[in-house]
């Protein structure tokens, strides 16, 4: 049966096949249209350059009034990612807006990778290590970037 | 792609357009992206959003869905002529997709005609698909709670509109009803008028006859979806049309019309203004709905529910040029409460899902993991140059 939710999801799936942002790929599962897989390329100029970093979006019902609930599937070593891959943004919590769709929760979250905000840490190690000790920082994202191809 | 099959996107239009491409993505709401369905105007910041669904959005957030500006729903206004522009634009858009693809293919328009028909086919196929699409895509957009009567009466009462404002007959009617935005339904002396209105237009067999894109021949607009198939197809197209097609909405006959509007005045229901939940009992909220006339059953919270998306419905539908019948809102509020009741899929559960969960899933969809990897890279920006290992 159609609702509103998951022909939106439908609508943002043809955006990201049609018209997809740099690096950047989703799809629905086969066998559930609610769940989604996505990959995102670590950022250019970035130690995540080159990371195959793997996520999975999962949406009910309410969505787009509500945000879906996103994790990185991939290990990631980052300042506002938890250890078990729950990400720490804002436009996944308070600053949604149901104007949003998949394309731009994952432009967000690549920019994210970017711009670590180390003032919000979900992670305390790598928050700690971006701001004090910047190339041992680098040298944990590159292990996670290695181990993100396997 | 099969499963698009009924999503129209600015996409759809040639990469060469992409004006046509923009203005499409204009008319669409920035919430479900679809064309704007009763456009409202935030008055305040000015961004436009179906009625329904920045009503749902000031629910959760008084807001602006776009721009985050302080918003209540006194601050929305019906854009009237964006609902108008849309209209004419929904009209035209199968007709002129199809032309500018068929053009697209088929450079001159003058080399193509000279050319046997049977050469023509493989585009008549991408055009038949394209028209399949759309009408399937009026279907499914209705389907959810619509019967083809529904949409039949819907589609009548929009042409009484027109005729309404064409006329001059109570210009202003439609306006005075809808700026309170609660008044109760159709009133009566509104739809006797539009019943007055004139239907027919003097000479529009020239107004509204378009010229055909593959045989050049003026065909009546509302036959053209018709004719395109069968003159695409290569069969003939001097038959009648079928049934269907023939009686539009004109063939409507006053005492159809008068029972229409009886079945509509009898399903209106009370108008329902918000509610301060927290200080309602369970009792006296049931009370509330049973007043209302929507269904009462489940416990507060699923009532609470219910109550904030039927005002929303409700107020939508007021705003509304072509408002349905309270039967056809009611099962609507049931359809939109199914689809809440469906049960969360796996990830959804409790917040920290396992890893063990997380690599479950990732094992299970590798192939559609790697598929997503090579086709990230294939967009991807430059090769990597600061971080060699």
């Amino acid at each position: 049966m159609s609702t509103p939710c998951r022909r939106r999801l439908m609508r943002d799936f043809k955006r990201l096949q049609s018209d997809p942002p740099e690096g950047i790929s989703g799809a629905p599962c086969p066998d559930n249209i609610m769940l989604w897989n996505a990959v995102i390329f670590g950022p250019v100029d970035t130690p995540f350059e080159d990371g195959t970093f793997k996520l999975v979006l999962n949406f009910d019902e309410t969505y787009p009034n509500k945000p879906p609930t996103v994790r990185f599937a991939s290990k990631i070593f980052h300042p506002n990612v938890y250890a078990n891959g729950e990400l720490c943004l804002d436009i996944l919590q308070n600053r949604w807006s149901p104007t949003y769709d998949v394309a731009a929760i994952l432009t967000s979250i690549q920019s994210l990778l970017h711009d670590p905000n180390p003032n919000s840490p979900a992670n305390a190690e790598a928050a700690n290590l971006y701001r004090e000790n910047r190339k041992e920082y680098i040298r944990r994202v590159r292990e996670t970037v290695e181990e993100s191809w396997e | 792609m099969d499963a698009f099959l009924g999503i129209e996107d600015p996409s759809d239009w040639p990469a060469d357009f992409p004006h046509l491409r923009e203005l499409d993505q204009l008319l669409r709401c920035p919430v479900c992206k679809e064309y704007l369905d009763t456009p409202m105007v935030v008055t305040n910041c000015g961004h436009t959003f179906c009625s329904l669904c920045v009503r749902r959005c000031l629910t959760q957030e008084t807001k602006c869905p776009s721009c985050r500006a302080s918003t209540t729903e006194g601050d929305l206004h019906p854009n009237r002529l964006v609902d108008s522009l849309l209209r004419e634009f929904k009209h035209g858009r199968p007709q002129l997709l199809a032309t500018l693809r068929s053009a697209n293919t088929h450079k001159p328009v003058e080399a193509k005609r000279k050319r046997p028909r049977i050469t023509t086919r493989s585009a008549a196929k991408n055009m038949d698909v394209d028209i399949v699409a759309s009408n399937e895509q009026l279907a499914t957009d209705n389907a959810i709670d619509l019967t083809s009567s529904d949409i039949e009466q819907m589609r009548s009462i929009s042409d009484f509109e027109i005729d309404t404002v064409n006329s001059g007959v109570t210009p202003t009617a439609s306006t005075s009803t809808d700026n309170d935005g609660d008044s109760d339904f159709i009133p009566s002396d509104i739809i006797g008028s539009r019943r007055c209105a004139p239907k027919s237009h003097p000479s529009s067999s020239h107004e509204n006859s378009v010229l055909c894109p593959n045989c050049q021949s003026q065909v009546r607009s509302a036959k053209i979806n018709w004719h395109l198939d069968r003159c695409l197809s290569g069969k003939s197209i001097d038959e009648l049309p079928p049934a269907a097609a023939a009686s539009e909405p004109t063939a409507w006959s006053t005492a159809a019309k008068l029972q229409l509007t009886g079945a509509l005045a009898k399903f209106a229901l009370p108008r329902p203004t918000k509610l301060a939940y927290s200080l309602l009992s369970e009792a006296k909220l049931r009370r509330t709905l049973r007043e209302l006339g929507v269904p009462a059953k489940g416990d507060k919270h699923q009532m609470q529910a219910r109550h904030v998306e039927w005002v929303n419905m409700y107020m939508a539908n007021a705003d509304s040029e072509t408002p349905v019948s309270h039967s056809v809102l009611l099962r609507r509020l049931a359809t939109w409460e199914d689809a809440m009741a469906r049960q969360p899929e796996p990830f959804r559960a409790p917040p920290p899902a396992t890893p063990g969960a997380v690599a479950d899933h990732t094992s299970k969809y590798a192939d559609s993991f790697a598929a997503l990897v090579a086709q990230a890279r294939s967009t991807r920006p430059k090769p990597p140059t600061k971080y060699p290992l």
